[in-house]
């Protein structure tokens, strides 16, 4: 299992537009993917979880990749995370 | 019979029987089931979740083309919260697995669990979004399990009025213009989703009316008159006769204007005054084009900002602005810079309370506040003017030392986009709105700075006579003829002529058939309306002189307001006016 902390740069957070193409990219992955925010971890797999992190600007999301593709999936979720929506 | 009033949303009058859209009525049956009954219920789930999925595609697509991709996008959220197997399927299977509850209920348990999990969140700054959109898959999915085939506004009975609490860009996306006759609903403004809609679609529509649910039952009997904003129930026969008859000139005015249609709009002694259209979806241009309008006045852009949850990029702009350039070409595009603030606020711009928000932060004030997003749209404007005959104009400009600060960003974004080796044109043309008493006052020196000026009618009377319209208390005070409104206008025009720049009306005046010819008489350059109001007013231009009309403006600027300037008309033109307008004057 693998961890990175990203931290969320888009001004008006991840609202739903953002979670909705989180959980398009997790889902191509084989590996489990958590994000953990201020406690509360949730699958990202799951466009529900996803929104229920209300990640506004400056939140640090820790992801957690488990899986044969972990490695990628990290590196493309951390990106993501900090990827510039609006 | 009862006559209630709302707001006036889309012009013209229906005549049909009610049709109750009730969405939110989520009564359902919620049971236990017996063990042998899980595997049909685990069906009836699948089977709605696909069927709605199904649907959500068919809206996604309709929105894409009618509306844009930015408002389509929406609905990919709403898919992929359909299908989310950890969120949503999974658990609500495992309800009707091992708790043995009915399909509907699992499902209702499911949301009410999510909307608690939802509520327990510390400053969700997204949770009215989320939620609207977590109730929207809700109730398509509870609605498709109660088996209503008719959930959905597809598949309307014919001649229907219908009436909902309010609509959703959903709603209206899927709508049957030939089977809906007119629409009602009891919350919302004339700016909003729905009113833009069903303007776009020209179905009769009185927004915001207040309860009325309640009040009535499907197949009642109701009058929608979308220009006086009103809706009458059970109506008697007089008032019946009256709207049949209303509807009858409708249509036959609608056939004279046919032929007027290609004709110019001139006076019989040869003065020509140019009309053009005022439009808020990138669709209206082809009705603009089919009442044929000499350009666009008035493009306003708010509408790619409101509804959609982030803003507009440059370049969705960009091609927004460059698709109806091309389509009016070569005839102008005059793009009003966002209006926001006052009633029309974006649920994205953080905006602090305001006691007074339409003398507050809003239009030109916000964009001067804002430069990031100002100049985001000066820039796409500037592309699109690459593209087409492209001008822009200003909002709620109180005076000189505020255009110079909004030109000034303007002139920066141009270095900008030279440096960047972008092409714009450099001649295009930069307008002033005339809405504030101030900069009417000082039109004189904004005319060294403009290239032209637009007058809008509706804030520029509700400033002059300290009047909000909205306010039924006050709202009789609210009077288009008042001379300190003429002679406002009046001063606008003339100093535009001395300084040889254009004058346009683009409020609601210039589509009046009564005020338009007053305007005329004053000496406006063009009017810009709604398409549909073009051919009345082109008709009635064509019918009468300018040296009367000339007359009348000069005599309507020293009398007392409304009433006196309506009858003073109706003496003067008695025999040019149309059938109508008689009508209409003596309402």
């Amino acid at each position: 299992m693998l961890e990175k902390k990203a931290t969320v740069k888009n001004r008006l957070g991840i609202h739903a537009r953002p979670s909705a193409l989180l959980v398009q990219a997790a889902s191509k992955f084989s590996s489990e993917i958590i994000f953990e925010k201020e406690g509360l971890a949730i699958n990202g797999k799951s466009i529900m979880g996803v929104m229920m992190l209300a990640a506004e600007v400056g939140s640090v999301i820790a992801v957690r990749t488990d899986g044969e593709d972990e490695e990628v999936a990290l590196k493309t979720m951390t990106e993501m995370i900090e990827s510039i929506f609006d | 019979m009862e006559r209630l009033n709302g707001i006036p949303a889309s012009e013209g009058i229906a005549i049909g029987s009610v049709f109750l859209y009730d969405p939110d009525d989520l009564s359902v049956d919620y049971r236990r089931i017996v063990p042998a009954d899980v595997i049909p219920q685990l069906k009836r789930l699948h089977d709605a979740i696909a069927t709605v999925s199904e649907d959500l595609k068919v809206v996604r697509e309709q929105v894409e083309e009618n509306i844009g991709n930015d408002h389509a996008q929406i609905f990919d959220v709403h898919l992929m919260i359909l299908e989310d197997q950890v969120g949503l399927v999974g658990p609500t299977e495992m309800l009707i697995k091992e708790k043995f509850l009915n399909a509907e209920h699992a499902f209702w348990l499911t949301f009410q669990n999510l909307r608690k999990q939802f509520e327990t969140i510390q400053g969700d700054q997204f949770r009215e979004r989320n939620t609207a959109d977590l109730l929207s898959v809700e109730k398509r999915v509870l609605a498709k399990l109660r088996n209503q085939e008719n959930t959905g506004l597809s598949d309307l009975p014919h001649n229907v009025v219908l009436v909902a609490r309010d609509l959703e860009p959903a709603d209206t996306a899927l709508l049957d213009a030939d089977r809906v006759l007119g629409i009602v609903t009891e919350i919302g403004g004339g700016t909003s989703h729905t009113a833009i809609l069903a303007r776009g679609l020209e179905i009769p529509t009185v927004v915001g009316i207040g309860a009325l649910l309640n009040h009535l039952r499907p197949g009642d009997q109701v009058i929608v008159d979308g220009r006086r904003g009103r809706v009458i129930i059970d109506p008697n026969e007089a008032t019946l006769g009256y709207y049949r008859q209303e509807i009858e000139r409708f249509r036959e005015r609608a056939a004279g204007f046919e032929h007027a249609r290609d004709l110019p709009a001139e006076t019989l002694d040869g003065v020509r005054v140019f009309l053009e259209a005022n439009i808020e979806l990138p669709a209206e241009v082809e009705s603009a084009r089919v009442y044929g309008a000499e350009g666009i006045g008035l493009y306003r852009t708010e509408y790619l900002y409101l509804s959609q949850s982030r803003l507009p990029d440059e370049e969705a702009q960009f091609a927004a602005y460059t698709r109806l350039a091309e389509r009016i070409a070569p005839q102008h595009l005059v793009i009003r810079t966002l209006d926001l603030g006052g009633d029309k606020l974006a649920h994205f711009l953080p905006m602090l309370p305001e006691t007074n928000p339409f003398l507050g932060w809003r239009a030109i004030r916000l964009s001067l506040g804002r430069l990031d997003l100002f100049r985001v749209q000066l820039r796409a404007i500037l592309r699109a003017s690459a593209q087409g005959n492209v001008k822009v104009m200003f909002p709620l400009v109180s005076g000189v030392a505020e255009f110079q600060q909004a030109k000034a960003v303007l002139v920066d974004v141009q270095d900008e986009l030279r440096s960047e080796g972008i092409a714009f044109d450099e001649d295009c043309d930069v307008g002033v709105m005339i809405e504030v008493p101030s900069a009417a006052l000082v039109a004189d020196q904004l005319a060294q700075e403009a290239d032209f000026f637009s007058i809008g009618t509706n804030d520029l009377i509700q400033y002059t006579l300290a009047v909000d319209r909205g306010n039924e208390q006050v709202a009789y005070l609210f009077d288009p003829f008042h001379p300190a409104v003429l002679r406002l206008i009046k001063h606008v025009i003339d100093v535009g002529h001395e300084h040889q720049i254009p004058v346009t009306v683009c409020g609601e005046m210039a589509g009046d058939p009564c005020a338009s010819l007053l305007l005329v008489g004053l000496g406006v350059t063009g009017l810009s309306m709604t398409p549909r109001a073009m051919a009345e007013v082109k008709q009635m231009i064509r019918k009468t002189s300018f040296a009367t009309l000339q007359q009348v403006g000069e005599a309507a600027l020293n009398m007392v307001g409304g009433e006196a300037v309506l009858a003073h008309l109706k003496d003067v033109l008695g025999d040019s006016l149309s059938e109508t307008m008689m009508a209409e004057i003596e309402v």
